[in-house]
C-alpha cells in the first residue's frame, strides 16, 4: 500500500520536525477554528482540540498508522468526532452541531468508518491508562515490567528478570503481579466505560 | 488440563507451558468469555507498553506545538469602542456604500448576475432533513441500501452550509446511481435534484446552461420544473439580463 503524500507530515510529527508541524498549523488550523467556534465553542477549545488531535496522530503513526487520504479528510473527520464526544450528553450543545466537510462523500464515509475503529482503541487504552494510574506505585511498577519486552528477546520481560531487577524473590513478583493485575482488570471491568466499548 | 482461571492466571505471568498455549488457543475459539480476557489482558500490556515507549515523543511535540499555536489561534483583539457621533468614519462608510452599490445593482462586485439569479432558484427538500446530531449515523459502507438516502441527506447539509462545490458532485454521485438497483431510492426527490444541478451548475459555471435548461424542457420532467426551467429561459433572455453582459 502506497501511503499518501501528506504522510510526511505523520512523520513530522514523530519525528518532531518543527516546519512541517508548523505546515499543518498553516494548512488546517483556520477550518478547525471555524468549524469549533461554529458549534459553540471558542479559541481556547478550537487549540485544545487541535493539540489532541495532532497528538493523536502522533500515536496513531508511531503504531503503524498509514495515511492513504489527504491528511485534510482525517483532520476534519477526527475534530468532528473529538468535538461531538466533547459534547455529548449535552442535548443543547448537540443541537447546535453543524457539518462543515469537504471533498468526496464516498471517501469520507470510508473515512469516518475507519476513524471510528480508531477510536474505540484510542478510547479503550485511555481507560487502561486512567484505571493503571490509579493502583498503588509498586502495582504501577511491577505491571509496568512485565508489560515491556526485553530488548535482546523480544518478549515480554519474565518473572525471574522482573525479580533480579527489582532485587526481590521469585515468589513475592509473582504473587504481587498476579493480584495487582487481577486487581486491574477488576477495576476496568466495573468501570461503565468499559461496558460501552 | 487445568481450568480457564488457572490457564488465565499462568497467561498473565507468561508461565504458560506450549502445550497449555495450544489448548488455551483453541479454547478461545469457541469460548467467547475466554477470548475476551485474553485480549483484554494482551491490550491492557499493549497500552502500558506504548505509553512508556511514546510518552518522550509526546512531551516533545506538545513543547513544539506550543511554540506554534499561538500564532494561529490568538484570540481576536478586543475592538475599542468608539462613540458613533464623535466618529467621523460613518462618513467614509457612507460614501463607500454608494461607491459599491452602483456596480452591485449590476451584480458585478460578489456575485455575478447568473448567481444572482441561480441563487433565487435553488430549492431545498426540507424534508429529508436529519438531525446534525445524528451525522455519525452516515459512517455507512457504500454498499448500503441506505447509502444513497444519506448522501441526499448529506447534500442538505452542503446546501445550509453553501458549499456548492461539494454540493455539484454529490449531486453527481446522486444522479448517477438513480438506476442503481442496489441502493433504495423511493425517498428520494430526484425530479428536484436534477433542477438544482441545473442551477448549481449556473452558479458554478454559466457555460452549459441553456444547454442545460433546454435538455430539460425536452425531458421526461413533471411540468412544474418545466415551467421553471421555461422561467428562467424567459429571464435569461430578457433585454436587461442581455445588457449586463
Amino acid at each position: 500500500m502506497i501511503p499518501h503524500a501528506d504522510q510526511k507530515y505523520l512523520v513530522a510529527l514523530v519525528e518532531n520536525n518543527e516546519p512541517l508541524i508548523k505546515e499543518i498549523y498553516q494548512h488546517h488550523s483556520a477550518d478547525v477554528k471555524r468549524y469549533v467556534l461554529q458549534n459553540s465553542g471558542t479559541i481556547e477549545d478550537a487549540k485544545d482540540l487541535f493539540q489532541e488531535v495532532l497528538l493523536e496522530l502522533l500515536r496513531m503513526t508511531a503504531k503503524g498508522f498509514t495515511l492513504r487520504k489527504p491528511l485534510k479528510g482525517y483532520l476534519s473527520g477526527m475534530c468532528r468526532y473529538k468535538w461531538i464526544d466533547k459534547l455529548n450528553g449535552d442535548k443543547k450543545n448537540r443541537q447546535r452541531m453543524r457539518v462543515t466537510i469537504s471533498g468526496n462523500n464516498r471517501e469520507y464515509i470510508e473515512m469516518e468508518e475507519e476513524l471510528k475503529t480508531v477510536f474505540r482503541k484510542e478510547k479503550m487504552h485511555a481507560l487502561f491508562l486512567e484505571k493503571y494510574k490509579t493502583l498503588a506505585p509498586h502495582c504501577q511498577e511491577i505491571i509496568g515490567l512485565r508489560s515491556t519486552k526485553n530488548e535482546t528477546s523480544n518478549k515480554l520481560n519474565s518473572l525471574k528478570e522482573i525479580a533480579a531487577m527489582l532485587d526481590r524473590s521469585y515468589g513475592y513478583i509473582r504473587k504481587e503481579i498476579s493480584n495487582c493485575m487481577k486487581k486491574l482488570i477488576q477495576i476496568i471491568k466495573s468501570d461503565v466505560r468499559y461496558m460501552n466499548l | 488440563m487445568k481450568n480457564n482461571q488457572e490457564l488465565i492466571e499462568k497467561y498473565i505471568l507468561g508461565e504458560l507451558s506450549e502445550e497449555e498455549e495450544q489448548y488455551l488457543r483453541k479454547n478461545m475459539l469457541s469460548d467467547k468469555e475466554l477470548e475476551k480476557e485474553i485480549t483484554l489482558i494482551d491490550n491492557i500490556q499493549d497500552a502500558i507498553s506504548f505509553d512508556k515507549q511514546n510518552k518522550p515523543r509526546n512531551i516533545q511535540l506538545q513543547q513544539t506545538i506550543r511554540h506554534i499555536e499561538g500564532d494561529y489561534f490568538a484570540p481576536s483583539p478586543a475592538k475599542k469602542v468608539v462613540p458613533f457621533r464623535k466618529s467621523r468614519r460613518w462618513l467614509v462608510a457612507a460614501s463607500l456604500l454608494l461607491l459599491i452599490a452602483i456596480p452591485l445593482s449590476m451584480g458585478k462586485l460578489f456575485f455575478s448576475k447568473e448567481q444572482v439569479i441561480a441563487a433565487s432558484y435553488l430549492q431545498s427538500s426540507t424534508n429529508v432533513r436529519n438531525s446534525t446530531a445524528e451525522w455519525q449515523t452516515l459512517a455507512v459502507d457504500a454498499d448500503h441500501p441506505q447509502y444513497l438516502f444519506y448522501l441526499y441527506q448529506f447534500s442538505e447539509h452542503l446546501y445550509d452550509n453553501k458549499q456548492f462545490e461539494d454540493l455539484k458532485n454529490t449531486y453527481t454521485t446522486l444522479l448517477t446511481n438513480q438506476q442503481n438497483p442496489k441502493y433504495d431510492t423511493k425517498e428520494i426527490n430526484f425530479e428536484l435534484l436534477r433542477w438544482n444541478n441545473l442551477v448549481i451548475n449556473m452558479w458554478l459555471n454559466d457555460e452549459q446552461t441553456d444547454r442545460a435548461i433546454e435538455e430539460l424542457l425536452q425531458s421526461d420532467i413533471s411540468t412544474k420544473y418545466k415551467d421553471k426551467a421555461l422561467q428562467l429561459k424567459q429571464k435569461r433572455n430578457h433585454f436587461l439580463y442581455q445588457l449586463f453582459e
